[in-house]
């Protein structure tokens, strides 16, 4: 078991931990102003992955709840939209964390094709839903998905192990491996 | 406090039921819980301030895109003025028996109100009109007005022949023979208002007849038949007979796009309203209802939208639904303010719709599209927007297709008439069309928008009545 890191340290640490997923949110927003941004990977999802591989479950409430804030600053879905994505992303991301090892390369990749395509998935849903008109187009959603989660994938694959020693983050990992 | 949440969400369970109530709460707004998510959230405002340093890396294409609207912007305001004055041109009525002895006063549609039958319009402040004066487009009767606006000098509310409580006296023409009356009113049936050949309710006067134009021809004493009278002779349609139950009525079908079809209408009144006012109530172009906006950050993290969150200077009067612009181009809308903060739709963001006008190559009579809508950005970037071109009735000259310019229309409160949306091609036909449109300013690009302002209420007394407050 590593040593238990002062409250002090972790605050700092989760401070750290949104400053880098707005930054990730942001560049995600840039990298896709000109197109319709399909395949442009959810960075900010995917950091927020690579630090559940390495905390307690407890610590999915703020992680989901800062994740959603890196979201709301940079887009513009409403923050209850945000908040319920981005808790069901990571929540099964936790709950593969069970049968996956999420710090390795394949169970990294694997769960977060399954978030960030889940969490794509329901923000197209939820829009949907709340529109005027209630259209709801699951296959759309299911489509609109499915760029985002093999991109979100391929940069967890690529960029795990980096983003895991992001300066500052070291206080959030309290599992031993 | 803090260790006992902790412990209570390593339950797995616990938190799978959060997650599930959430969702419900984020399917079906609930405004407490909107609202205290509004709260949680409020610190995103200075988030978004964090990637400001991003916005720096795009300086040279902002300033180009800066530049080039800047600069086309005296041929823009000029063309966009000379579709305004085509538009006001289309409005007005042709036959010259129908302008004889008459003044008409062009009235700009604001919004349609709840109830789909009610049109606020505006017209200039002073110009005489009074409830009960008839509203026509082009040759075609379309309602009256029902009430002028006290709080809002220059604001009134139309009642469209669709509305269920209106009827107006009408004859009905054939040829050779006398006119017939007939009393016509309200959309048979609950027909959608946006099928574009709707069929009005009628009923005969005295001997009943199978068909026949139906034109207009109030009765009655006193002055406010007086005033409904200036319609008479304004085409209303083409009596028919519909079987209903088995039974036939007698019921006038329209060729008039009552949904989306009016941005520009006609209050017609006496001679003397032909003078009234200026020709339009109010100026696209009017600096003084323009204020400049930081966008906090060119981009959005969510794929398939294209919003952007604007730091507004202290004080402006911005209201959701307000037009975003640069030069004379259009970029999108705003979709809510929080204090000095607001969020804004661009074009190709699925949550922008807007009404517009088509000028068509080679054609001289704008064509007012009514509402159209972002579907989004497709993969060579072209803005895809959906438009349905309504029914028309047989009789009717083919509707105009072909390569055209794309602008605002009246119709949304917040977005001027005039503004550049793009070009596109207009196709053929009625239905559902999803249209290619090059945008006349890629909105992906700027830092600083132009922001409608809100008009600023006057301040009356309020012992003093207004001079259009009395009929």
């Amino acid at each position: 078991m590593r040593p238990a890191h002062r409250p002090a340290q972790r605050v700092v640490g989760w401070l750290l931990f949104l400053t880098w997923a707005v930054w990730l949110a942001a560049l995600q927003g840039l990298w896709s102003r000109h197109s319709a941004g399909t395949w442009v990977p959810d960075a900010a999802l995917v950091l927020a992955i690579v630090v559940l591989a390495r905390c307690e479950t407890a610590d999915l409430v703020p992680l989901a709840v800062l994740t959603a804030l890196a979201h709301a600053a940079t887009g513009g879905e409403p923050p209850l939209v945000l908040l319920a994505g981005a808790f069901g992303a990571l929540f099964l991301a936790l709950a593969l964390r069970d049968a996956l090892e999420l710090s390795g390369p394949i169970g990294r990749t694997v769960a977060t094709a399954l978030a960030a395509g889940a969490f794509q998935a329901w923000l197209s849903l939820a829009r949907g839903v709340r529109a005027a008109h209630g259209d709801v187009d699951f296959l759309g959603a299911a489509s609109a998905a499915l760029p985002v989660a093999i991109a979100s994938a391929l940069l967890a694959l690529a960029t795990g192990p980096l983003l895991a020693r992001l300066p500052g983050l070291t206080p959030l990992r309290s599992r031993s491996w | 406090m803090g260790g006992w949440v902790l412990s209570w969400f390593r339950s797995r369970t616990i938190v799978l039921v959060c997650v599930l109530m959430l969702a419900a709460l984020a399917l079906h707004p609930f405004a407490p819980a909107e609202r205290a998510a509004g709260i949680l959230f409020a610190p995103a405002r200075w988030l978004a301030e964090l990637a400001r340093p991003l916005g720096w890396l795009q300086v040279r294409t902002v300033r180009a895109a800066m530049s080039a609207a800047e600069a086309a912007l005296p041929a823009e305001r000029e063309a966009s003025r000379a579709l305004l004055a085509a538009q006001i041109e289309a409005a007005l009525p042709t036959d010259p028996a129908l302008r004889e002895g008459r003044g008409f006063l062009v009235a700009e549609v604001l919004e349609r109100l709840t109830d789909k039958d009610l049109l606020r319009v505006r017209f200039p402040v002073g110009a005489g009109v009074t409830p009960d004066m008839p509203v026509v487009c082009r040759d075609t009767y379309i309602g009256r007005v029902r009430d002028l606006d006290a709080a809002r000098p220059g604001e009134g509310v139309v009642q469209l022949v669709t509305d269920e409580s209106l009827r107006v006296g009408a004859e009905v023409h054939v040829d050779g023979a006398e006119p017939v009356s007939i009393v016509v009113g309200g959309v048979v049936g609950g027909q959608s208002r946006t099928e574009g050949i709707l069929l009005l309710g009628a009923q005969h006067g005295e001997r009943p007849v199978l068909t026949g134009t139906v034109r207009v021809r109030e009765t009655g004493p006193g002055d406010r038949a007086v005033r409904r009278a200036h319609a008479d002779g304004f085409r209303l349609g083409r009596l028919r007979e519909l079987l209903q139950k088995g039974r036939p009525m007698p019921v006038v079908e329209t060729g008039f796009d009552y949904g989306h079809g009016l941005s520009q209408v006609v209050l017609a009144g006496g001679p003397e309203l032909a003078t009234a006012g200026p020709l339009l109530a109010e100026d696209a172009f009017d600096e003084s209802r323009w204020c400049t906006a930081r966008v906090l950050l060119a981009g959005d993290s969510t794929p398939g939208r294209r919003t952007r969150r604007l730091s507004l200077p202290d004080g402006a009067r911005v209201e959701a639904g307000a037009a975003l612009s640069v030069g004379a181009r259009f970029l999108g809308r705003v979709v809510r303010v929080a204090g000095s903060e607001a969020g804004a739709a661009l074009l190709g963001d699925s949550a922008l719709e807007f009404s517009g006008v088509a000028a068509i190559e080679g054609c001289a009579v704008p064509l007012h599209m009514g509402l159209v809508t972002s579907l989004g950005v497709d993969s060579d970037g072209a803005i895809e927007l959906g438009w349905k071109s309504p029914a028309q009735a047989p009789d009717a000259p083919p509707r105009p297709s072909g390569r055209a310019r794309i602008a605002t229309s009246s119709g949304n409160r917040g977005v001027p008439a005039g503004l550049w949306v793009g070009t596109c091609v207009l196709p053929q036909g009625e239905g559902h069309h999803v249209l290619r449109l090059v945008p006349a300013q890629d909105p992906a690009d700027l830092l600083r928008v132009a922001v409608r302002l809100a008009p600023a209420k006057p301040a009356r007394d309020p012992d003093e009545p207004g001079e259009e407050d009395s009929p």
